[in-house]
This record gives C-alpha cells, sequence and structure tokens, in this order.
C-alpha cells in the first residue's frame, strides 16, 4: 500500500468513527516509516475537516460527528508520544472555559475535543472560571485566544466582565476572545466586544482558526 | 396556608427519553437512519440513564398574594411580561422543584474523559429531557388531581419569560428542596445541575396565551412558549386530560 493509501484509508475510517481500525492504521502507517506530522495532518485532521464540513452542510449530525472526534483522539493517543519526540509543533494554543457562576460543561468540552480533533493543543480551565482566571493563564501560557462557555442567561454576562477586564489592561490587541453556549446569540457576542461568536463546536474550531490566522498576518 | 411541600417521586420509566427523543436533540431529520454503531451507543445511553437517575420533586400549594410575593422576587423581573397577567387569571398557584438526582452528571463526566463523547453526550442529553419530563409529569399529575375541564396547569419557570433567575431564592425559601438534595449557587444555579422550579399554573386556558412579541422575546433563543401554548390548545381541543 503507497503512504497516500495508507492515509486515505485512516481518514475514511476516521469518518466512519472506528476508532479500533484507526489506531490499527496509525500503528501501520508508523510502522510503514511514514512521518507522525503527515499522519496526523493528511491523514486525522484530512477526516476531521471533512466531519466538519459535512456537518456545516448538514449531511452529517453530532452522533456522526462524536463517534468521529472519538476516532481521532484514539488515533492521537498513539501518535501523541511520536509528536512530541519530534517536537512537532501544534496548530495553536487556545484557552476554554464555562465563565465564573456557571457549571455547565458538555458544550465546551465539545469544543475541546473538536480543537484538539483539528491539531490544537487546549488548555481547559474547566467550569465556573473567574475573568482574571482566564486572562493570567493567557499570559502566562503565551496564548492569544479565550474561548468562553456559558449556558444561563444570568452567567453570560460574566463573558463581558472578562472582556472588560482585556479592556482594562489594555491587553485588546493582544487577547482575542471566543464565546458561545445556549442562550447566546451573535448580536450579543457583537454587543459585548467578543471577537466571535460560534453556534457550535465545529464553527468554533473554524472561527478560531481564522481568527488564529488573522492575528499573525 | 399549609406550606408543607408534597413529596412526588414519579417513576423512571415515565421519565426516560427513547433514542428517536435523543436522535431529534442531536437535530437528526426523522427520516434519517443512523449507523448501527451510533444506535447501539444511543440505546446504551438510554439504559444507563434509566440505571442511575433517581427522580423526586417537591409541590406546595401557595395562594396568589404569596405567589405575587415570590414572583417579585428581588426587584429583577422583566417589565412587561407575561406572567402577571396569567397570574391575575389563574384559580392555583403549585411551587416546584424537582431533581433527577446527581449520579447522571457524575456519570457523564467520567464517560467523557475516557472519550467516549458519543456515549457522555447522550447521557448529558438524557437527563436534560428528562428534566423537561419530569415538569410534563408534575402538570399531568395535577391536571389529574384537580379533574377541571375549564382550566389547565402550566409550568413556568425563574430565568424564562421574563421571570429572572434570581427568583429561584425565593421560591427556594418556601419549597426548602434542600432535603431532596437541591442547592442554588451565587448565580442562582441549581445543584444537582439537572433540576428544575417554578410554578405550576392552574388557570383557564386563555389566560396561558400570549404573544411572543415582549422585549426579551427578542433575544430567546428558544420560543419554546410558541410549542407549549400550541400544545396545550392542542390538548384542549381534544378534551384533554
Amino acid at each position: 500500500m503507497t503512504d497516500q493509501a495508507a492515509l486515505v484509508q485512516i481518514s475514511e475510517k476516521l469518518r466512519a468513527g472506528d476508532n479500533f481500525a484507526v489506531i490499527d492504521l496509525v500503528k501501520k502507517a508508523l510502522a510503514a516509516g511514514i512521518a507522525p506530522k503527515t499522519i496526523l495532518d493528511e491523514g486525522m485532521i484530512a477526516g476531521m475537516t471533512i466531519v466538519g464540513e459535512q456537518f456545516r452542510d448538514n449531511l452529517i449530525f453530532l452522533p456522526e460527528v462524536l463517534i468521529a472526534a472519538r476516532a481521532m483522539h484514539a488515533g492521537l493517543d498513539i501518535l501523541k508520544p511520536e509528536l512530541i519526540a519530534g517536537k512537532v509543533p501544534s496548530r495553536g494554543k487556545v484557552i476554554l472555559g464555562t465563565v465564573k457562576g456557571d457549571l455547565h460543561d458538555i458544550g465546551k468540552n465539545l469544543v475541546a475535543i473538536m480543537l484538539q480533533g483539528a491539531g490544537y493543543d487546549v488548555i481547559d480551565l474547566g467550569t465556573n472560571v473567574p475573568p482574571d482566571r482566564f486572562i493570567d493563564t493567557a499570559l502566562g501560557e503565551g496564548i492569544r485566544i479565550i474561548g468562553m462557555s456559558a449556558l444561563l442567561t444570568t452567567t453570560m454576562v460574566g463573558m463581558k466582565q472578562v472582556i472588560d477586564l482585556i479592556n482594562s489592561r489594555g491587553l485588546l490587541n493582544q487577547l482575542k476572545t471566543v464565546v458561545g453556549g445556549a442562550p447566546l446569540t451573535a448580536r450579543f457576542a457583537e454587543e459585548i466586544g467578543a471577537n466571535g461568536y460560534a453556534r457550535n463546536a465545529v464553527e468554533a474550531v473554524k472561527l478560531i482558526g481564522d481568527l488564529q490566522e488573522s492575528a499573525s498576518e | 396556608m399549609n406550606l408543607l411541600p408534597t413529596t412526588v417521586k414519579p417513576d423512571i420509566e415515565d421519565l426516560t427519553p427513547s433514542v428517536r427523543h435523543l436522535l431529534a436533540v442531536f437535530d437528526v431529520p426523522r427520516e434519517r437512519t443512523v449507523s448501527a454503531t451510533i444506535e447501539g451507543i444511543l440505546e446504551t445511553a438510554v439504559e444507563r440513564f434509566a440505571e442511575l437517575a433517581d427522580p423526586i420533586a417537591i409541590t406546595c400549594n401557595v395562594d396568589r398574594d404569596l405567589f405575587t410575593e415570590i414572583y417579585a422576587g428581588e426587584g429583577k423581573n422583566d417589565e412587561p411580561a407575561p406572567l402577571p397577567g396569567i397570574i391575575a387569571n389563574a384559580n392555583a398557584f403549585y411551587l416546584f422543584t424537582g431533581t433527577l438526582g446527581s449520579k447522571p452528571e457524575e456519570e457523564t463526566a467520567k464517560i467523557m474523559a475516557s472519550g467516549e463523547y458519543l456515549m457522555a453526550t447522550a447521557l448529558d442529553a438524557c437527563a436534560s429531557l428528562a428534566a423537561d419530563y419530569l415538569v410534563d409529569y408534575l402538570q399531568r399529575t395535577l391536571e389529574q388531581e384537580l379533574d377541571d375541564p375549564h382550566s389547565r396547569v402550566l409550568g413556568y419557570s425563574p430565568g424564562y419569560c421574563g421571570w429572572h433567575v434570581s427568583g429561584q431564592r425565593a421560591l427556594f425559601k418556601v419549597l426548602k428542596p434542600e432535603g431532596i438534595g437541591i442547592t442554588l449557587n451565587d448565580s442562582a444555579m441549581m445543584t444537582p445541575r439537572k433540576s428544575v422550579s417554578g410554578v405550576l399554573v392552574e388557570a383557564p386556558l386563555e389566560a396561558h396565551l400570549f404573544l411572543p412579541e415582549f422585549s426579551f422575546c427578542r433575544e430567546c433563543t428558544t420560543h419554546s412558549c410558541v410549542s407549549r401554548q400550541q400544545i396545550l390548545k392542542l390538548s384542549s381541543s381534544r378534551g384533554a386530560p
């Protein structure tokens, strides 16, 4: 089998959510001498990119996305030691958290899963995160993008507190914010001064990719 | 007035969603079939939910004056809002709160951490649906008990339709649900997360009907009032309860 055929097979099995096949194929690809970064980029991330596009176009739905993500992470578990040993850089780093007062985490966890599947390193601060912790962690880790989640109308105002604090500390040019959660709208995101709003985890990956590109220009 | 809350323990079978309901939550069209793998995961999630959930609720009959005071809460409600008009035309008010217990969310966190994302998300969705069904169950049970063909029972909750979420504090002062394991945090958020609270209002059908044209309706992402009213009208025309 050619390298290209092996990578296509990884992508296909990942899209089908066949985690055991992905583990097997990634092991075989490594044994065949295919570079870990090539397996990641041209096999697994390529597969997840198609999954994201199909979800966006309503060709597949959340259950298909989630079993593909499971396969992605199963493959990543095999690849990660090789990527670390080869000092392969990630696509970027993102901070995620549910804002202060809010304990909901399913949506935020899905965004983390999809970002990792797209090749990002994610620092997940968990739930009930105070405003200064988002900012201090971003500065400490040299991260430029902060993703915030909220599921309550009472707690979504906490997103504005984070953005106001970024502003008051003179960091608006340095830190970009992305928000999401069931009660949010694009209008709310705009009103509080967020740099982006995503309706779902797939949109969040695209938005963060776009923000990262514009930040590096 | 007797403010002693009544405890209700619904059968979990009355609250457990079907795989089809889960697929609807995930926006999967009705005509669409899913793979056997996905179907199997969803079935397992439903079974696991039924094993873990421990539904319990309390209700408490209050008079109009007390409910008006509870609704006013901390003075943060939107005005105008539909509830003041509904209150004026209602016959009876029953405060309620209920929970599915903490086990489903604890298990969800464990499963998510293990990498079984669909199973975890499905278990969480089961609990969210069941919390809604718990309110439906309380409405249905009360309607059957009251047995008044001229009135209907509908639940309203803080955080919706102009009733500020801080209203939960006033509700909890009367209900005292700590005994069934429900507490509030500083944001008026309930723990366990899959808990519900509010008031069951018994009123003539017409009293429950309003148009979603209030200022806060523009920010609402669900407009669930529309479907709730449609269901109420439909069931009334069929002679329910």
